[in-house]
């Protein structure tokens, strides 16, 4: 087991440095100097060099490469030109409203999703199951954009029990912020709960069938008692596969609820920070949400190996 | 009195009968065989007992028990709503699937355990599920496995402690063995054999095998398309069957006479190997070197046209690793190949394409050698890309013989392949590997996974082709019998290595090596 989270540890570092490396040099070819957007069209040319000098544009995109990634380590990402604030203490902010709003969307489909999926499953063929699925087709199909302004028009407008918008800091008023949260957590995870339901559903339907089951049924267990403790378990391994890969669209979701919401979040921060052309903010948020994304995998590979003794077998002695 | 009984059993589907009022009385600690081909309903008979049907059937007659106190179930009412406290408890059921049929996520331990706080909670406990093991001559330390861990046989093992842990009056046993090589099989009917008789168990044993049946059973029921055929004592059934159908299954059960299924011998050999070896690296991290384990270690022989050389061994020995070699399908890490004048060897695609035509073969599961979504006709042609020169009247021609050939017609061939039965996929894959005309065929258990009344005609259907078209065969089997019945020269496989080889009488006769005898052993027939 220690080797295998050795292994995986190697490969999220190694991920990490080839999203870097992509980032970097994507965002470097793009036309635009960060110096004379910082000073404006009017500036000398003095100014300009003397600019690109202090923040290190003159040199090769190489070392400059290097650079960001020892300001990675120790926490030093430079000055965000838009915001006059360190990057650093900015994305550490942000991060406060868009961790909580990631994970708990992450949460709440989950915990919507899965018990629907297993439901619609055990009822399979029936109007219980095919009214669900409806309604996960629906959840599917719909943007979250609009749901989100939906959600407000309903429950933060007409019948006034949340705010619409806007973030109060954790740390003025928890309960206030955690109130703000409340919408565009319901607003990221409802479409996703909609994709679980029917994954869930699909895999449980599938592992229903198999021969395993009909051995617990041949041992007195009633049809649910079977899916329950044989076929649940099974089934969530595809399911943990798609909830891996669901928390990259959950990110790139936030960017969407957060300016709905006007949240200041970290998709908020990265997309007035593309809009200023504010590249080194940009560049640093943009790793961030990548990280998270590569942890959030990792557990997942993690959770995988609990889960089916059959790949511990395969990736420990 | 019996302790379980049908009485006038009708299931259906839809307007599909596929058990038709069937009779069936099992006593007390008695032994009951239950033989018929696949979709005879001998399965839906042991789903039926454990109330387990399928909802969509529509059932009709009477299920009587008689454990504690006497029952009488109306089958209609059978289902999941019905209350039907035997399963599990006084019925215990092992199924046919041995990598399928546990839990995969679950040790084996606790699936055991699962029985067992079911119906015997006072005997959950470490000390009894370890007892069970044993039962089953298992050790106490399979406990803590997974079954992704363990051997089909010993998988089997686990199913049968499964299905005795709740102490049942009757086991219903589905085909425990088939999928199971010959060793193993007999390994796991003796096993059945002796607790039956130690536990004082009723037995109702499924198979399409006359051989295991005979081994276990004193009655026997026989089951041709959901109706009974015949049924009685073992020894009448085999011995003296009345029905046309039971006279058939016990003619295909018995080790037949051979047929002249000798030919002609040419001076120089139609295919040659030399030191021919198969290694597969396994590496457990990036960074180990990988360790080879050897699937064939330097397999020499030679084959003549027109000659039929039989390959056996136990499961895993590397029959099949040798043939993919030879019909060019896997690479060989050292050795080479001599055929028809073409020499190829350890690379991968170093087969020449005119040899290619010349090899063909035919696969053991005539399900899954098809391409589900291709017609027939599409799969028929497809080998003949391999010979750009026909034209296409040529083409249609070698289809349409090859097709006439194995006994079929071409208006078939629109069709998709779930569209065939077992038995004319078998032949339509004999087809396949013949449109080439080829010189050799490799037939890897050909008909293994055919019901006997149907191996016979498949054999014999392939003999036939050998007297037309003089092409030498490769027959893999683990069935000895057969490889008897149809071979000149015989191999024996163990460990990746030929152990055994000669004319095939002797080597059966007088077996030398180690395995060949247990391979002989672990034969069941029906006059034994």
């Amino acid at each position: 087991m220690v080797g295998y989270l050795i292994q995986r540890l190697l490969g999220v570092a190694l991920t990490l440095l080839v999203a870097a490396a992509l980032i970097f040099f994507l965002l470097d070819v793009l036309p635009g100097d960060p110096a004379r957007f910082m000073l404006g069209i009017n500036a000398s040319d003095e100014s300009l060099a003397a600019l690109r000098q202090q923040l290190g544009l003159d040199q090769p995109a190489i070392i400059r490469f290097g650079q960001w990634l020892t300001g990675l380590m120790t926490g030093d990402l430079g000055m965000s030109a838009s915001q006059r604030a360190p990057i650093a203490e900015l994305i550490l902010d942000r991060m406060q409203l868009s961790l909580p709003l990631a994970f708990g969307a992450l949460i709440l489909s989950t915990l919507i999703g899965l018990p629907l999926g297993i439901f619609a499953a055990q009822h399979q063929g029936k109007p219980g199951d095919a009214g669900l699925m409806g309604l996960a087709q629906i959840g599917i199909a719909i943007p979250n954009f609009w749901f989100a302004m939906l959600l407000v028009v309903v429950f933060a407008v007409t019948l006034k029990w949340l705010p619409p918008g806007g973030f109060v800091p954790w740390a003025e008023n928890p309960s206030a912020a955690f109130r703000a949260l409340i919408l565009p957590t319901i607003a990221l995870a409802l479409p996703q709960a909609a994709i679980l339901a029917r994954v869930m559903r699909t895999s449980l339907v599938d592992v229903a069938r198999q021969d395993f089951i009909r051995t617990a049924r041949a041992k007195g267990l009633s049809k649910s008692q079977a899916l329950w403790r044989h076929g649940v378990r099974n089934a969530l391994l595809p399911v943990l596969t798609i909830m891996g890969l669901q928390f990259a669209f959950l990110i790139a979701g936030t960017i969407i609820v957060e300016n709905v919401f006007y949240l200041p979040g970290l998709g908020r921060l990265t997309f007035t920070a593309i809009s200023a052309r504010d590249l080194f903010v940009v560049r640093s948020a943009l790793l961030v949400l990548v990280g998270l994304v590569v942890i959030i995998m990792f557990l997942v590979d993690l959770l995988y190996a609990l889960v089916d003794p059959r790949l511990k077998k395969r990736a420990t002695p | 009195m019996s302790l379980a009984k049908l009485e006038q059993l009708t299931v259906r589907f839809g307007d599909r009968e596929v058990l038709s009022r069937l009779d069936l009385e099992i006593q007390p600690g008695a032994q009951v065989g239950l033989v018929g081909e696949s979709g005879s309903g001998k399965s839906l008979t042991a789903l039926t007992l454990m109330n387990l049907l399928p909802e969509r059937a529509e059932v009709s007659g009477e299920i009587g028990f008689s454990f504690d106190q006497r029952t009488k179930i109306d089958a209609a009412q059978l289902g999941e709503d019905l209350n039907f406290p035997y399963r599990g408890a006084q019925i215990g059921m092992v199924f046919q699937e041995p990598m399928t049929a546990l839990n995969p996520l679950m040790r084996t331990g606790d699936q055991i355990g699962e029985v067992l706080a079911l119906h015997r909670p006072e005997n959950n406990t470490k000390a009894h599920i370890e007892a069970l093991l044993a039962e089953v001559d298992l050790p106490a330390h399979m406990r803590t496995r997974y079954p992704h861990e363990l051997s089909g046989g010993q998988r089997q093992r686990v199913g049968l402690a499964m299905a005795l842990a709740g102490e049942p009056a009757l086991l219903i046993a589905d085909e425990p063995t088939s999928a199971l090589d010959m060793i193993t099989q007999r390994g796991v009917i003796d096993l059945i054999k002796r607790i039956a008789r130690e536990r004082k168990m009723a037995l109702l044993f499924i198979s399409h095998d006359l051989g295991a049946v005979a081994a276990l059973c004193d009655q026997i029921y026989v089951l041709e398309k959901g109706k009974l055929v015949e049924h009685g004592p073992s020894q009448a059934i085999l011995q003296s069957p009345q029905q046309a159908y039971t006279k058939r299954l016990v003619a295909a059960a018995k080790p037949t006479p051979r047929p002249a299924f000798t030919r002609t011998k040419s001076a120089t050999p139609l295919l040659q190997v030399n030191g021919l070896t198969r290694q597969f690296r396994q590496r457990r991290w990036l960074w180990q070197r990988p360790s080879p384990v050897t699937a064939v270690d330097a397999a020499t022989f030679e084959l003549h046209a027109g000659e039929t050389l039989g390959l056996v061994g136990p499961s895993g020995c590397g029959k099949t690793s040798l043939s993919r070699m030879i019909a060019g399908l896997d690479p060989a890490q050292a050795g080479e190949v001599h055929f028809d004048g073409h020499r190829f060897g350890h690379k991968q695609g170093s087969m020449p394409r005119a040899a290619r035509r010349e090899i063909s073969m035919v696969f053991q599961d005539p399900f899954g050698s098809f391409d589900p979504r291709m017609r027939m006709r599409d799969a028929l042609f497809e080998p003949l890309h391999l010979m750009p020169e026909l034209s296409a009247e040529q083409r249609q021609e070698r289809v349409t013989e090859a097709i006439e050939r194995v006994g079929l017609s071409t208006d078939m061939l629109g069709r998709y392949p779930h569209a065939f039965s077992g038995g004319q996929r078998q032949r339509l894959a004999i087809a396949r590997a013949m449109v080439l005309k080829p010189k050799l065929m490799i037939l890897d258990e050909p008909v293994s996974a055919l019901d006997v009344s149907i191996r016979g005609d498949v054999l014999a259907l392939l003999h036939d082709l050998q007297e037309k078209f003089g092409m030498a065969y490769l027959f893999i089997s683990h069935d000895l019998d057969v490889v008897r019945t149809v071979t000149d020269r015989v191999m024996v496989m163990n460990h990746g290595q030929i152990v055994e080889r000669g004319k095939v009488d002797d080597v059966f006769d007088r077996p030398q090596a180690e395995i060949t005898k247990k391979l002989l052993d672990a034969r069941l027939t029906i006059l034994g």
